[in-house]
């Protein structure tokens, strides 16, 4: 990479227009190898680096729209008040997409973001109403400039007060997402800012979880679970957007797993671990019943008592685990235990180790189990010992 | 290829066949003259009837007949008809078969080599599914192509060394696609696609449909499958009528009952509320992911029958206000632009200086797992590699690194789609990677995935501490069918003869005097009937010219009779 690309990779002298930018480009597309995926990334590469860099102003933020378009609207101060925090929030929109501008924020100062001519105003100039009583909207003229602002405005005074409230109430919201004016994309834009700027605040800061309702209420407006692409990119730089994605996820996944089963991963090696421990379970069992030495009659009938021990202690303490599982999370769901969850993107696993093998073969992730299967062979062990003793 | 660059658009409801050839592409029509064929297939006894012969079974023998098949292309789903039991794709076979016949007979020669159409967002295994029914009917598809892709081509194909970015707004009859294209120096550039596989003008007419259950007091669950096919068709005859007119008068007849209504537009537009609300986030998403406002649109260009409607295009004027280019029939262009594609592979001439730069519709990623703060882990995430709408060729790597001590294998299974979680989206294949023992997070893996226009998707996995490598190749083919398997189900195709071709335009003459007279009632019923007579006299005549004339006769009362009764 030279000093001088972008411009170099698209036989360019240096900066210059978007027009050229284009021309050069075009013509070298059609003399590359555009099956070369390398070859035609780093064209691609360049190519919108020197786009980006010629445009005379940077590409206009959305959210920075529709937080403008806001402020100028007569009658929605209350609702501003409420979220004194929204110019901070507007600010990470300034670089949507931080991969490509990456190097030339310095080049776009936030102030020109401020100038007149690259901020797109929010519609004040009127949206057609109702499209059944629009036959023709697009010929309308500007009849009722003023209408529209002001149910902008009342929209936004609604959903302040819909989500302001401690409990959501979903049929409100809903009703209020399905107004004419929720229609418009910067109004839903922002709307959605300010839903998910709330839930964040309470799940990061109150520690409280998002309900199945609410959850669906967001999937169905904005596809929040089915397209975690899209929200990682709008919401992706928020503190604990990632819980919100998780907890929404969840909670609308959790009707879907029962239509669609999670496979089982039980890997083969799984078999050899537990014929091993029921192995090692049969022959202390013996070994402590009968020290002398075996019989072909005492090895049998010692295996058989010890298996069936086993067995009957094992389903109490897996059915102890169960129970307090659900009991926890029942607690957690009331919001008395701080969340636990910490994300660490990593491949996914085929375990290896022998505790962890373990664990695959009675179906309890994590270090805990561990402990619970030495607690049961250590409880089996007393009773056989403590039986072989009475014995004798 | 030895005979010239040929398109299909292989739509819901219609499908078309066109070629290229003297730098432009044509459109080629069927035996009866239209270039529309109805993706309809009617078993007829031994015999399979495929286009509007099908298409006027439907409402006489719907038990016979299948129609928008399309839509379970990549599923399980089997139809059956006539007692024989079909998948959606040996169907699809069927009407290609029958547009492959249309074709020869046009160009006088044997054709093989073909682009097809398929909707932007259809996932890996709709089109693995396209492809079969290309195998199974001797058509080698050399590209799949998005539609609005090939529609977008058609048009700037008009307007060669313009510069302009558009939306190309593709309103099927099954699927909806949205695509932000950007066209300067011959350069045709992608930038953005999304929508909706599963949202077309069928789901308008089955609206409709259910809207006129709802007017007549009996609940659409509770008709039997009969009268809700009957309903269906009126609901798609009136939709058509309430595209130019504001109300139409209509009767129905259901149960012994006969009901006369006044259908307005309004009527419609409600009943649809829901549908409208769903087309509105693919365009959104799209937006979103080109990073463009839309503002900088030049023009929005209408694609697909059903964006007729008028209330799509109000949707569209309020959405983007601007008014919807139709310059080219919204019927033909995805046919017109698969057939410059097809000339764009075959590397022809007279495309030299024109270059498409497509995108990937769906994100490519693995699954990964997490950790969770109690030392457990939890499955099933997806990771995105490629992220949807990169440019294509692409190839992007990610680091993962183990999860357990001692782990010695990397589990990568590839999959394609937009959730968080990975059950959700496309399973598209899956390998292991060795690495050797070592504490958590010590050993690590580059996973490489590159992705190209024909839709070849090359993933690899290299171990970083050994440099061990392991990868899979997933390509758009025929999954699951092995080529033994498709050359069975040629043979079983094969035996499926299609309707003889010189006999076409009376079965379809036939077909349509018999749908009407179960329409028509009273004395248009014995005039229907009196026409079946004459036509059937014609026919045993067996005088050409006798039945041509005849034909044309009948033809015009039947147009009279079908704009009375809505068809």
């Amino acid at each position: 990479m030279s000093a001088k690309w972008p411009w170099s990779e698209l036989d360019l002298d240096g900066r210059t227009d978007v027009r050229s930018v284009k021309r050069a480009y075009a013509q070298k597309l059609k003399t590359i190898d555009r099956n070369d995926a390398n070859v035609f990334q780093s064209l691609r590469t360049a190519f919108d680096e020197a786009k980006f860099l010629a445009s005379p102003s940077p590409k206009k933020p959305s959210m920075r729209q529709a937080a403008n378009g806001v402020e100028t609207v007569p009658g929605v101060v209350s609702y501003t008040l409420d979220f004194d925090d929204l110019p901070a929030a507007s600010q990470p929109e300034q670089d949507p997409n931080p991969q490509s501008e990456g190097p030339d924020l310095s080049k776009a100062p936030p102030e020109d973001l401020d100038t007149e001519d690259t901020i797109v105003p929010l519609p004040t100039a009127p949206l057609p109403t109702a499209m059944s009583t629009a036959s023709n909207p697009w010929s309308k003229p500007e009849e009722e400039p003023q209408s529209d602002a002001d149910k902008e405005a009342d929209f936004f005074r609604d959903l302040a007060a819909t989500y302001n409230t401690g409990v959501w109430k979903l049929t409100p919201l809903q009703n209020l997402l399905e107004r004419d004016i929720a229609m418009d994309r910067g109004v839903r834009d922002h709307a959605e800012y300010l839903l998910f700027d709330r839930l964040r605040e309470a799940v990061v800061e109150e520690g409280r979880s998002i309900s199945q309702g609410v959850a669906k209420l967001m999937e169905q407006n904005f596809g929040w679970a089915s397209d975690g692409v899209r929200f990682n990119k709008k919401f992706g730089w928020h503190e604990g957007s990632e819980l919100v994605a998780y907890d929404v996820a969840r909670a609308v996944q959790s009707q879907n797993v029962k239509a669609q089963p999670r496979p089982q991963k039980t890997p083969l090696h799984a078999k050899r671990a537990r014929i091993f421990m029921c192995l090692i379970m049969y022959m202390g069992g013996v070994f402590v019943l009968y020290p002398d030495g075996l019989t072909a009659e005492t090895f049998l009938f010692g295996t058989f008592v010890a298996a069936i021990s086993f067995g009957i202690i094992w389903c109490f303490v897996l059915f102890l685990y169960h129970w307090g599982n659900a009991l926890i999370s029942a607690v957690r769901r009331i919001g008395m235990i701080d969340r636990y969850i910490t994300r660490v993107w990593q491949a996914s696993v085929e375990r290896a180790t022998w505790f962890d093998r373990i664990d695959t073969v009675l179906h309890l992730p994590g270090p805990r189990s561990t402990m619970l299967f030495s607690v049961s062979c250590a409880v089996t062990l007393l009773v056989l010992i403590s039986w072989g003793l009475s014995r004798i | 290829m030895e005979h010239p660059p040929i398109g299909i658009d292989l739509g819901t409801t219609n499908s078309l066949i066109a070629v290229f050839e003297n730098g432009a592409p044509r459109l080629l029509s069927n035996v009866l003259g239209h270039p529309l064929t109805p993706s309809v297939v009617s078993m007829d006894g031994k015999d399979v009837l495929v286009g509007e012969a099908g298409r006027d079974r439907l409402a006489t023998h719907p038990r016979d007949t299948a129609a928008a098949f399309k839509r379970s292309m990549g599923t399980d789903k089997v139809f059956s008809l006539g007692g024989k039991r079909l998948r959606a794709e040996e169907l699809s076979a069927l009407v290609l078969r029958k547009l492959k016949e249309d074709a020869e007979q046009a160009l006088g020669m044997p054709i093989r080599d073909v682009v097809v159409s398929v909707p932007a967002y259809f996932n890996q295994s709709q089109r693995q599914a396209t492809m079969a029914a290309c195998a199974m009917c001797e058509l080698n598809p050399v590209r799949l192509v998005n539609e609005p892709t090939a529609a977008a081509l058609a048009y700037g194909l008009q307007d060669r060394d313009g510069e302009s970015q558009f939306l190309v707004f593709d309103l099927g009859g099954g699927t909806f696609d949205v695509t932000v294209l950007e066209h300067f120096d011959g350069v045709m550039e992608v930038k953005a696609s999304s929508g909706d596989a599963f949202l077309g003008g069928e789901d308008f007419s089955e609206a409709l449909a259910k809207g006129l259950a709802d007017k007549i007091n009996s609940p659409w669950a509770k008709l039997g499958s009969d009268d809700q096919n009957q309903l269906r068709f009126v609901a798609d005859g009136l939709k058509r009528r309430l595209g130019t007119a504001d109300s139409h008068d209509v009767t129905l007849k259901l149960g012994g009952e006969s009901h006369d209504l006044t259908i307005t537009r309004t009527f419609f537009e409600t009943a649809c509320s829901g549908l409208l609300k769903r087309l509105l986030r693919p365009i959104e998403r799209c937006f979103y992911d080109s990073n463009e406002s839309m503002e900088t649109l030049d023009r929005v260009v209408f694609v697909g029958g059903a964006t007729r409607m008028p209330m799509i295009r109000q949707l569209v004027a309020r959405q983007f206000k601007k008014l919807p280019d139709m310059s080219i029939d919204p019927d033909h262009a995805v046919a017109l632009g698969a057939a410059i594609q097809a000339g764009l592979v075959a590397e022809d001439r007279a495309l030299d200086d024109v270059v498409m730069t497509d995108v990937s519709p769906f994100s490519v990623g693995i699954e990964t797992a997490t950790q969770l703060r109690d030392g457990s882990s939890m499955e099933g995430f997806f990771t995105p590699i490629i992220e949807r709408n990169t440019a294509l060729p692409a190839s992007r790597e990610r680091s993962f690194s183990t999860m357990a001590d001692n782990q010695t294998v990397l589990g990568v299974d590839v999959y394609q789609g937009e959730a968080p979680m990975v059950y959700d989206n496309v399973h598209l294949g899956r390998f292991d990677l060795t690495v050797p023992r070592a504490k958590a997070g010590m050993e690590s893996m580059m996973v490489r995935i590159t992705y190209d226009p024909s839709g070849l998707i090359d993933v690899e996995a290299v171990s970083t501490s050994t440099g061990k490598k392991a990868g899979v190749v997933i390509r758009d083919n025929v999954v699951g069918l092995s080529d033994a398997d498709i050359k069975s189900k040629l043979k079983a195709m094969q035996k499926l003869k299609l309707h003889p071709r010189e006999d076409e335009e009376n079965t379809a003459l036939l077909a349509r005097i018999k749908r009407l007279y179960e329409m028509a009632s009273g004395d248009d019923r014995t005039m229907v009937q009196n026409l079946l007579v004459e036509f059937e006299t014609a026919l045993t005549k067996q005088d050409p010219d006798l039945i041509e004339t005849t034909r044309g006769e009948i033809s015009e009362v039947l147009n009279r009779i079908d704009d009375y009764y809505v068809s």
